[in-house]
């Protein structure tokens, strides 16, 4: 067919994450799956599309609790992904029972028309703990929603249509957010997407195209870049980012007060999507509070607790004034359920100080990561702040050429000895575990590294 | 100037509104009601709320002053009725069992989902995706049809609702969600739908329903000659629907130009017109449906887009990248239901219920000349109120009226084009409720008649 040639030439297959028809995929079924797995695999195969990144799937889960997931055989897995709804631990036990106290008050579905006292709880301790004058919230099931959300208010308060945002940065499936997006696979073949969807880079310190080793070289290259698009297309509603990226770059101050600087002068929103980052990820309940209060804050993943889809945004009172319009027209909008497990969730990270783990497990991490990047010339760059690290693999520490391979080799290896993680760009291995894991645990997650990419520098692939 | 639409749905600032809350709110559903304003952005069909909520079971819902309302509305998800005890056991059940999939792996609950989906979906249905809203949904169809047939352009309908994403708000045709929003998606084209109660082509000046809206479709397909898709609900929520004829010209119509038929069944599927899936009512079957809404029993956002042989064509893309893709809970939840569905017959007693209700309703019709209209297919009817039986005017504040006076006596339903009742209760609806209804219905619109007349 024409136009999946189209949508096949010259593609980046492994932007967002590992490739599910790999042949080391293949090679880790044969190794790894029971007999019993295969089958679920097989059923599995025959009623769902089949699209990037589930369909075909890796295996089949049984379990999932604190930072484990567990497959069929009772093999466990620290997950150091979990499609980052874990913040509070997969299964988190005082979440689940919320949930089932809920479910008891019968209070389970609300029309949208009516109100009920978990959502509006949930929306009051929001406005409470997100930063600056953050106060007003909109709730839907999913992030793709939330920032769909967001360009809509940005969109309705400002009179413009324009947005800005980030190469390789990701926001959702749906057609806004995929147009926002910076990835090859929401867009390729798809045709048109949203008019006036506009992209730049996100600053990159380790691999900026310019050769710059100085940070504020880098941020003022890029703000330049932004300046320009604004001087020369007036109208953009919004900047959109998130406050760092997946990979994750942890940008300087500078920049995004930089940013803020020129949105103010041109009339921009700033939509900070914290889908991700935030609820303690980052060792701070939210990653703006290490920059700047966005003008709307987009949240989701472990909003849900864990368990069920849920996401917002949070603005400010100064754009409450869209009554007249519907910009989140959810079915589910004010659920009680989603929202208790929500407050579930806030009053667990905070009870259990998670962002101070975070912060502290993270840095742990990291320094340990900065000694094996001395003994490993494969660890091109170690990032990040809290519990969101990113390893950035190269063949050659001089021309940095991404250790693409090698990359999907450690993952399937280090799956075996029972830690997951994602890769983004095809070479950057990302950990981003549930933020309850201990120095202990995160020792090993090291020590497993360790091991995987010496075995892989050894030429033992897999 | 502000424009207030009423195509949605009941409008959240009117005066009947303020006087009905004075009249019936206490103070501490005032002060819920004031915070939730404080803390939630307020729009249509939202915050500013109409009151609050306490819990909700069956085909009832219970304010905080511990009133009791048969929900006529439900947003619809309510097939099985609310808190269902069936689907709630399942849903703790499974979470003391695997509460969440990550997505590169699957899970039994999620694959035996798909399995009686697709066992209950007509033979040539073989694969499908989950995600947790329709709006997510209906996103899923659109990029898989511009896939599979290398086109982007889509033809859907004037009036519909797909959804508050920008693709949903693009095909659909509704202004509360397109208004001042800048550029739409490109090439979405709109027609206008099947009415023939108020046919925009003038066909009741003819003697009725010649199928010029069908045959108008059918032009657009080929004046464009690269249409990707038709997307439409197959009985509008307003709710009219369409003769069988209507679907099977544009069914015919989309082989002819290679567009492929998309059927958005979100507020109605599984069992509501008295079929699991609603298109099973006209003899024609699309090349891709989408259900969501009651599919996750009323409890769980999910929802899934069910497509014919041969459609399996994006495996290297990305086309539902949803984290709660499929979620243990939503589909142990949504199994719960459909088996509670057949268990307990419910679509055979949507038809039977809804059969009657309809007739009941047209002998109503003869008795108020308020009523210009009355349809339905199943459980899933409209009472259309007009100030005058031959310029069918809507009776736009006359219906508010109704609605406010059903609410006090214990019936909540929703007004859609600003003058049309919209009856949808939960499927488990026994006759002697929908008799209660009835007769609810019934008084409230002597009630506002006599007040017209006075």
């Amino acid at each position: 067919m024409k136009s999946q040639n189209m949508i096949n030439a010259g593609r980046f297959v492994s932007e967002q994450g590992d490739v599910n028809t790999s042949q080391n995929r293949e090679k880790y079924w044969e190794k790894n799956l029971s007999k019993a797995a295969k089958s679920i695999c097989t059923r599995d195969d025959k009623y769902f599309l089949h699209q990037n990144l589930s369909t075909p799937v890796m295996n089949v889960l049984s379990k999932a609790h604190g930072i484990y997931i567990e497959d069929m055989e009772g093999k466990k897995y620290m997950d150091m992904h979990g499609n980052g709804v874990h913040n509070a631990g997969f299964n988190n036990p005082q979440i689940i029972q919320a949930l089932k106290d809920q479910l008891d008050t019968q209070m389970t579905f609300c029309p949208r028309r009516y109100t009920n006292s978990k959502a509006v709880d949930l929306a009051e301790k929001l406005a409470d703990i997100t930063p600056g004058d953050l106060c007003k919230s909109l709730f839907c099931p999913g992030g793709s929603e939330a920032i769909e959300m967001a360009i809509t208010l940005a969109k309705q308060v400002t009179g413009c249509f324009k947005t800005i945002s980030f190469w390789d940065s990701f926001h959702g499936a749906g057609f806004a957010a995929a147009s926002v997006g910076g990835e090859e696979l929401f867009k390729g073949g798809m045709g048109p997407m949203m008019p006036g969807a506009m992209h730049v880079e996100f600053p990159n310190y380790y691999r900026n195209p310019w050769g710059f080793d100085n940070r504020d070289e880098v941020d003022n290259e890029y703000l330049r870049q932004i300046k320009t698009i604004l001087e020369r297309e007036p109208g953009v509603a919004a900047i959109i980012g998130e406050p760092i990226s997946a990979t994750p770059v942890v940008p300087s101050q500078n920049y995004w007060e930089g940013v803020k600087v020129l949105c103010e002068k041109y009339g921009a929103l700033i939509i900070f999507d914290e889908v991700i980052e935030g609820f303690g990820r980052t060792g701070k309940m939210f990653a703006s509070e290490h920059f700047i209060t966005p003008d709307v804050l987009v949240l989701g993943k472990s909003m849900g607790g864990g368990l069920l889809p849920f996401a917002g945004i949070v603005t400010k009172d100064r754009y409450d004034n869209l009554e007249n319009r519907s910009i989140g027209h959810y079915t589910h909008e004010k659920n009680a359920l989603c929202s208790a497990a929500a407050l579930a969730e806030i009053e667990y990270i905070e009870k259990n100080n998670l962002k101070e783990n975070s912060a502290k497990v993270g840095s742990h991490a990291l320094s340990r990561l900065d000694e094996l990047k001395q003994k490993h010339p494969l660890i091109g760059n170690i990032a990040g702040v809290g519990l969101h690290i990113g390893i950035d693999l190269v063949k050659d520490p001089k021309t940095k050429e991404r250790a693409v391979e090698e990359a999907d080799c450690i993952m399937y290896k280090a799956m075996e000895k029972g830690l997951a993680f994602k890769t983004i760009e095809g070479n950057i291995i990302t950990l981003r575990p549930s933020l309850t894991i201990s120095m202990e645990e995160m020792d090993q997650v090291v020590d497993i590294l360790d091991e995987t990419i010496g075995e892989v520098e050894k030429g033992q692939f897999y | 100037m502000v424009k207030l639409h009423k195509s949605e749905g009941d409008i959240n600032l009117s005066l009947a509104r303020e006087k009905w809350q004075k009249e019936n709110l206490d103070d501490a559903t005032v002060s819920l009601l004031e915070e939730d304003s404080r803390y939630f952005l307020k729009q249509s069909l939202s915050t500013p709320c109409l009151n609050a909520m306490k819990t909700c079971d069956g085909i009832y819902i219970e304010d905080s002053q511990g009133r009791r309302y048969m929900d006529f509305h439900g947003n619809n998800v309510h097939q099985v009725g609310f808190a269902n005890p069936e689907v709630i056991e399942a849903v703790k059940n499974q979470l003391d069992e695997l509460s969440f999939c990550t997505r590169r792996y699957t899970n039994r609950v999620a694959v035996d989902l798909a399995k009686k989906l697709i066992q209950i979906a007509p033979d040539n249905f073989d694969k499908l995706l989950l995600c947790p809203g329709g709006t997510g949904a209906i996103g899923m169809a659109l990029k898989l049809a511009r896939v599979a047939t290398g086109r982007h352009k889509t033809i859907s309908m004037w009036d519909s609702f797909h959804g508050a994403s920008l693709d949903a708000i693009s095909i659909g045709g509704e202004a509360i969600f397109r208004q001042d929003m800048g550029p739409m998606m490109p090439g979405t084209e709109h027609a206008p739908p099947p009415d023939e109660y108020r046919c925009i082509f003038g066909c009741a000046d003819r003697g009725g329903c010649d199928m010029t809206c069908a045959k108008y479709v059918e032009y657009m397909l080929e004046k464009e000659g690269d249409v990707a898709a038709v997307i439409a609900e197959p009985i509008r929520s307003t709710p009219y629907i369409p003769k069988p004829e209507y679907w099977q010209i544009i069914r015919k119509a989309c082989d002819k130009h290679g567009a492929l038929l998309i059927f958005d069944e979100v507020p109605h599927c599984l069992g509501r017109t008295g079929k699991m899936f609603t298109f099973e009512n006209f003899n024609v079957e699309p090349d891709m449906v989408v259900i969501g809404k009651g599919l996750g029993g009323g409890i769980f956002p999910l929802a899934a887009l069910v497509v014919r042989k041969g459609l399996d064509l994006a495996e290297t893309l990305a086309l539902g990248h949803y984290t709660h893709e499929k979620s243990p809970i939503g589909c142990a939840a949504a199994l719960a239901t459909i088996n509670y569905i057949e268990k307990n017959k419910l679509a055979e007693n949507a038809r039977t219920i809804g059969y009657y209700a309809l007739s009941q309703l047209k002998k109503m019709q003869e008795r108020h000349p308020l009523i210009g209209d009355v349809r339905g297919l199943g459980l899933f009817l409209g009472v259309e109120l007009v100030k005058d039986q031959i310029t069918k005017e809507r009776a736009i504040d006359e219906a508010e009226a109704v609605m406010y006076a059903a609410l006090s006596r214990g019936l909540s339903f929703k007004i859609t084009m600003g003058n049309i009742l919209t009856l949808t209760p939960a499927l488990i609806i026994t006759r002697e409720q929908m008799d209660t209804a009835l007769d609810i219905i019934e008084e409230s619109i002597a009630e506002i008649e006599l007040k017209i007349t006075q």
